[in-house]
C-alpha cells in the first residue's frame, strides 16, 4: 500500500525564500543559545515564551490536522462543492455561521481549512472559515466572557469576526484562486490528485492493480476529484461543477489497515508541514515578547484611532492563543471597549505565527493584502459599528454578568 | 516513512516526552491544558507508530520512479533542523521561567483580569475594613501550635518551601496560614487571617526605576516587593502579581531570589492598591516545581 502525501511547500518558486528563512532561524538559534554558554535572564524569558507557546499550541495544531485528515478521508467528495453551488453568494455567511461546526483555534484552523479546500470548498468560503473559525469557537467566546464577566465582549467579538470574515469572503468572490494560492497548492488541486502532487497514473511500471479488487498492495487512487478542481473555480464565475456527473471510476474500498495508514500519513504530513512555519512564527513572537513586550502601548490608550491600531499591533506581536487573549486584553484596563475588541478580533485572524503558517498555502502578496484588508475592516468595525452595537446591547440590558 | 520525516517525528516525540516525563511541562502551561497536551502526545505517538508500521512495507518513497516531490532533500533536512529547535532549546536551557526582566510596571498590584478572576468573583478586592455580611470567625490558625504543613488553598503551586540553598533565614513564626500570593488580594475569602506565609520572588527596584513611578503612589513602599507570575493558559500570557514587603532591609537579598515570607498581612485598602506584608521571617528557597500561579478556568 502506498499513501498519498501532501504536496510540499518547500518546492517551487518560494522554496528559496523559505529555505533562507529556515536557515536564518537555525543560525540565530545556535548563535543566541550556544550550548554551555553563560545563562542570561533573557535566555530564560525567551525560552519560557517559546516553549510555552509551542506546548500550548501543538495539541491544537495536531487536533486540526486530525480533523483535516478525517475530512479528507471520510467527507463525501461532492458534498462541499454541491452545497457551495446551491448556496451561491449566500454560502459565504453560511460558512462563517457554521464555522463552530469545525471548532479549531487559530493554530489548528489552517489544517482544517486545507482539508476542507481539498474536499472542494471554494477558496472564498475557505478563507471565510479561516478568519471566522477561531473566534466563533465556543470555547473562545466562553473564555472571553470569563475574562470580562460582561456579555457584550463575546457578542461584539463574534459579530466582529463574522463581519470581517464575510466581507473578506465577498471580496474574494470573483478573484482567481490561482493568483492567491501557492503554485504548488494550485497545481495539486487542479490535477485532482488529492494533493499527491504527481502524475502517478501509469508512468511507472511496477505491477499494481487499479481495479476494485486491489488489496493491500495497491495504490490508494482517490475518487474522481472533480471537487478539488472546484476549489479552484471562481465562485462568481460560471461554476461548472456537475455534481450529477457520473463517477469516472469507482473509489476503491479501503481496508481498515489502509484507512489507518492513510489517516496517519495525512495527519503527520499536515502537522509537520505547518509545524515548521509555526516554529518560525513562535520564534519571532518570543523574541518580540522578550525585548518589546507591551512597553509603550499604554501611552496611546486615550487616542480613539491610535488605541485600536496599537492594540492590533500588540495582538500581532504577542501571538496569543485565542482562548487566552481575552485575559490579556482584560489586563489593559486603561483601553476602551473598541480598542480591546480590536485586539481580540484581529489577533486570532493575523499574528506573527499565523503570518508564517499562511505561507504554507498562500502567496506572499495575498498574505499582506489580506492582513491589510482585515486591519482596515477591524478598525472600521470597532470605530463605526461597535459604538452603535454597544448602545443597542446596553439598551437591551446586556452587560456585565448578563449571560 | 522517509528518513527526514521520521527524524522530524522523533524530534517532536522526544521533546514532548522529555517535558512530560520530566514534569517540566507544568512550568509552561496551565493545569487544564496539561491533559490536552498529554492526550495530543499520545495521539501523535500512536499516529507515528501506525504510520511506521502500516506504511512501512509499501513506502511511498521506497520507489524512485515517481516524479512528485515533497521538497528536495536539502529542504527536507533544513526543515528537519527547524523541527528539532524546541528540543535543542530545552536541552540547552532546561526548565525556565520568567523573572523580573519582563516586568514593566511594578507600581500596580496586578492586572485587573487577575484581580477580577472568576474564582474571586464574589470577593473583589475591597477595603480591609469593609464589613462583611457574615460574622467573622475566629482566626483559623493563629495559635502557638506547631506550624502546619503548608498547603496552598488554591493553585497547583506547592507551598512546601524547598529548604535547600537557604542563605537568609529568620526565626520561623508559628501559626502563619499558607496563602498563594494572589490570594492576598481577596481578604473576604480568608476572614480573620492576619499572619500568613507565602512564596514568591523578590523585586528590588533601582532608585531610577522608583523615580519613574507616578507621584501619587507611595514610593517608599516600593523598595522591596514580592512577586509571582500568574498564568491563564500558558506562560506566554502570564502577568506578575505584587505585594509590598515592609520591615525588612534589602541587605544582601538579590533580585529574583525565591523566598518564603511569613508575616502580618495588610490587605489592600482598595482596588488598584497594593497589599502589604509586615515581614517577620524571610527564607531563601529553591525555585518551586511549579513557579507559576494559575487563574482557575471554570
Amino acid at each position: 500500500m502506498a499513501v498519498d502525501h501532501l504536496p510540499s511547500t518547500s518546492a517551487g518558486p518560494g522554496s528559496y525564500v523559505n529555505r533562507a528563512l529556515f536557515l536564518l532561524l537555525i543560525g540565530l538559534t545556535v548563535v543566541l543559545f550556544p550550548p554551555l554558554a553563560e545563562r542570561k535572564p533573557w535566555h530564560d524569558s525567551f525560552a519560557t515564551y517559546f516553549i510555552a507557546i509551542v506546548l500550548e499550541a501543538v495539541p491544537y495544531i495536531l487536533i486540526g490536522s486530525l480533523l483535516a485528515g478525517l475530512i479528507e478521508l471520510f467527507m463525501p467528495s461532492t458534498l462541499l462543492p454541491k452545497l457551495a453551488k446551491r448556496l451561491g453568494l449566500f454560502g459565504i455567511p453560511v460558512t462563517a455561521l457554521v464555522s463552530p461546526a469545525f471548532p479549531a483555534c487559530e493554530c489548528g484552523v489552517l489544517a482544517v481549512a486545507r482539508g476542507l479546500m481539498r474536499k472542494g470548498l471554494p477558496l472564498p468560503h475557505t478563507v471565510t472559515y479561516l478568519i471566522a473559525g477561531p473566534i466563533m469557537n465556543p470555547t473562545v467566546l466562553f473564555t472571553t466572557w470569563l475574562a470580562f464577566q460582561d456579555a457584550r465582549y463575546p457578542i461584539l467579538r463574534a459579530v466582529g469576526a463574522l463581519f470581517v470574515a464575510i466581507t473578506v469572503g465577498f471580496i474574494l468572490w470573483r478573484m482567481d484562486p490561482r493568483r492567491i494560492l501557492l503554485p504548488k497548492v494550485s497545481e495539486s488541486l487542479a490535477k485532482g490528485d488529492d494533493g499527491h502532487g504527481h502524475d502517478h497514473h501509469h508512468d511507472h511500471d511496477h505491477d499494481h492493480k487499479h481495479d476494485d479488487t486491489c488489496a493491500d498492495d495497491c495504490h490508494d487512487h482517490p475518487a474522481p476529484l472533480i471537487n478539488l478542481g472546484a476549489a479552484l473555480k471562481k465562485p462568481g464565475a460560471a461554476v461548472v461543477i456537475d455534481v450529477t456527473a457520473p463517477v469516472v471510476a469507482a473509489k476503491p474500498r479501503r481496508s481498515f489497515r489502509q484507512t489507518m495508514g492513510q489517516l496517519s500519513a495525512n495527519v503527520i504530513d499536515h502537522f509537520l508541514e505547518m509545524a515548521a512555519f509555526f516554529l518560525m512564527g513562535v520564534f519571532i513572537a518570543a523574541a518580540m515578547k522578550t525585548w518589546l513586550g507591551s512597553t509603550g502601548f499604554s501611552d496611546v490608550a486615550a487616542s480613539v484611532i491610535l488605541a485600536p491600531l496599537a492594540m492590533m499591533l500588540l495582538a500581532f506581536i504577542l501571538s496569543l492563543c485565542a482562548e487566552a487573549d481575552a485575559f490579556v486584553a482584560a489586563s489593559f484596563s486603561e483601553f476602551s471597549l473598541p480598542a480591546l475588541l480590536a485586539f481580540m478580533v484581529f489577533g486570532p485572524m493575523f499574528d506573527i505565527k499565523l503570518l508564517l503558517m499562511y505561507r504554507v498555502v498562500f502567496r506572499s502578496w495575498f498574505i499582506l493584502a489580506i492582513a491589510g484588508a482585515m486591519a482596515v475592516l477591524v478598525l472600521f468595525y470597532v470605530l463605526a459599528l461597535v459604538p452603535l452595537l454597544d448602545a443597542g446591547l446596553t439598551a437591551m440590558g446586556i452587560g456585565r454578568a448578563a449571560l | 516513512m522517509n528518513p527526514a520525516r521520521l527524524v522530524q517525528s522523533i524530534g517532536w516525540m522526544a521533546f514532548l516526552a522529555v517535558l512530560l516525563v520530566g514534569g517540566g511541562y507544568a512550568s509552561y502551561i496551565a493545569a487544564w491544558q496539561q491533559w490536552v497536551l498529554i492526550t495530543a502526545t499520545a495521539l501523535f505517538g500512536g499516529l507515528v507508530l501506525i504510520d511506521a508500521l502500516v506504511n512501512r512495507a509499501h513506502d511511498h518513497h521506497d520507489h524512485d520512479h515517481h516524479d512528485h516531490d515533497h521538497g528536495n532533500s536539502t529542504d527536507q533536512w533544513v526543515q528537519t533542523l527547524v523541527h528539532l529547535l524546541p528540543l535543542y532549546l530545552f536541552l540547552t536551557l532546561g526548565v525556565t521561567t520568567l523573572g523580573s526582566q519582563q516586568i514593566v510596571d511594578f507600581s500596580k498590584p496586578a492586572p485587573m483580569s487577575v484581580l477580577t478572576s472568576r474564582h474571586a468573583a464574589d470577593d473583589k478586592p475591597v477595603a480591609a475594613s469593609t464589613p462583611t455580611s457574615k460574622p467573622t470567625p475566629a482566626p483559623v490558625n493563629t495559635t502557638n501550635a506547631p506550624t502546619p504543613a503548608p498547603v496552598l488553598i488554591d493553585g497547583p503551586t506547592p507551598v512546601e518551601p524547598t529548604a535547600a540553598l537557604t542563605t537568609v533565614k529568620d526565626p520561623a513564626i508559628p501559626g502563619a496560614v499558607p496563602l498563594p500570593l494572589m490570594e492576598l488580594y481577596f481578604p473576604k475569602k480568608h476572614p480573620g487571617v492576619t499572619r500568613i506565609e507565602t512564596i514568591g520572588r523578590l523585586m528590588i527596584p533601582t532608585q531610577e526605576e522608583i523615580d519613574k513611578v507616578p507621584p501619587e503612589i507611595d514610593r517608599a513602599d516600593l523598595k522591596l516587593l514580592l512577586y509571582r507570575y500568574v498564568m491563564t493558559c500558558c506562560a506566554a500570557d502570564a502577568a506578575p502579581v505584587f505585594v509590598v514587603l515592609r520591615g525588612r532591609d534589602v541587605g544582601e537579598l538579590k533580585v529574583d531570589e525565591w523566598v518564603t515570607i511569613t508575616g502580618t498581612w495588610v490587605p489592600a485598602p482598595g482596588m488598584g492598591d497594593m497589599a502589604k506584608i509586615d515581614v517577620d521571617s524571610l527564607t531563601v528557597i529553591e525555585q518551586p516545581a511549579e513557579p507559576f500561579l494559575q487563574t482557575p478556568k471554570e
